[in-house]
């Protein structure tokens, strides 16, 4: 089961990781989307039907669980699972950068 | 307030050219207020402005709240829905160009008209299905009156007409995802 998951979501895509990330701590979508257009500048401005599309689905995954509602808003935190998936991501993205810079190791 | 109503009919794969139609209304003074199956449009006098319609597939009803929500923090203004489509606009501003779009990647876009297509495939089931039966119909039909063959051959007119339909649906969509996914590709040319 977790092999799939990671064929699915290993290399994610860049709204994939910055969600994620963002959800270590807990957090509503809209919360997330204005988090990750301050983090990148502005350059990355989720829309809303791509951070709905991707909450359920990594809810469904099992990455991230529902925590609460508030108005109608509903928060979400990463699981164990999502904080595996994640940390992988990042190790393999640190050895892109390694490689990049040409150092080796 | 002036109202008006047109009549136009979009297919399942064709929310790109209602979206494009209901932004062109706009544009020429007539926000968009409601649509009605199959085909009737109303439109109520406005400003002439530049508007972005978007139409978004979503199946999952038991979350609908949350869903608009978001939307609507991201500055769309929720107004209507259609079967499993929700129309969605927003104020088209210079400035801010990122922000103007429902989906930001091409997976995300790529994921809804698999959805679409999806549901446009289920209805080819009954199709197939009925096959069999249609088959032995068909032998009977040779040996039937006049009345009968009338009748049948209405039906099986209406059916080749829905299955065509149902076809270029599935082609057209595909070719969409195509072109997301292949952006290099010339997918005109053909």
């Amino acid at each position: 089961m977790e092999d799939k998951i990671k064929r699915v979501y290993i290399p994610m895509t860049e709204t994939g990781f910055y969600i994620l990330f963002c959800l270590q701590t807990e957090m509503h979508g809209y919360n997330i989307i204005q988090k990750v257009s301050s983090m990148t500048n502005g350059d990355i401005q989720i829309g809303a039907g791509t951070m709905y599309g991707s909450l359920s689905k990594m809810e469904k995954d099992g990455l991230i669980q529902f925590t609460k509602e508030e108005g109608k808003r509903k928060s979400y935190i990463i699981t164990d699972l999502g904080k595996k998936i994640l940390d992988i991501e990042i190790k393999r993205i640190e050895r892109l950068y390694k490689n990049s810079q040409g150092v080796s190791k | 307030m002036e109202t008006k109503v047109m009549k136009r009919f979009f297919g399942l794969a064709d929310f790109l050219e209602e979206q494009r139609f209901l932004e062109e209304q706009h544009k020429q003074g007539w926000k968009f207020i409601k649509f009605e199956a199959p085909r009737k449009y109303t439109f109520e006098k406005c400003e002439h402005e530049d508007y972005i319609y978007r139409l978004d597939y979503n199946e999952e009803e038991k979350d609908e709240e949350a869903y608009l929500q978001i939307f609507q923090d991201c500055g769309w203004e929720y107004l209507m829905k259609y079967q499993t489509w929700y129309y969605f606009r927003k104020k088209k501003l210079s400035l801010n160009e990122s922000d103007q779009e429902i989906f930001s990647d091409n997976d995300s876009k790529i994921d809804m008209i698999k959805k679409v297509m999806w549901k446009q495939m289920l209805v080819l089931i009954p199709f197939v299905l009925f096959l069999p039966i249609f088959i032995t119909a068909i032998n009977h039909f040779l040996n039937e009156d006049i009345v009968f063959k009338m009748i049948w051959i209405v039906y099986i007119l209406i059916m080749v007409f829905l299955l065509s339909m149902c076809v270029h649906n599935i082609i057209k969509l595909n070719k969409l995802i195509q072109s997301l996914a292949n952006p290099l590709d010339d997918h005109e040319n053909k």
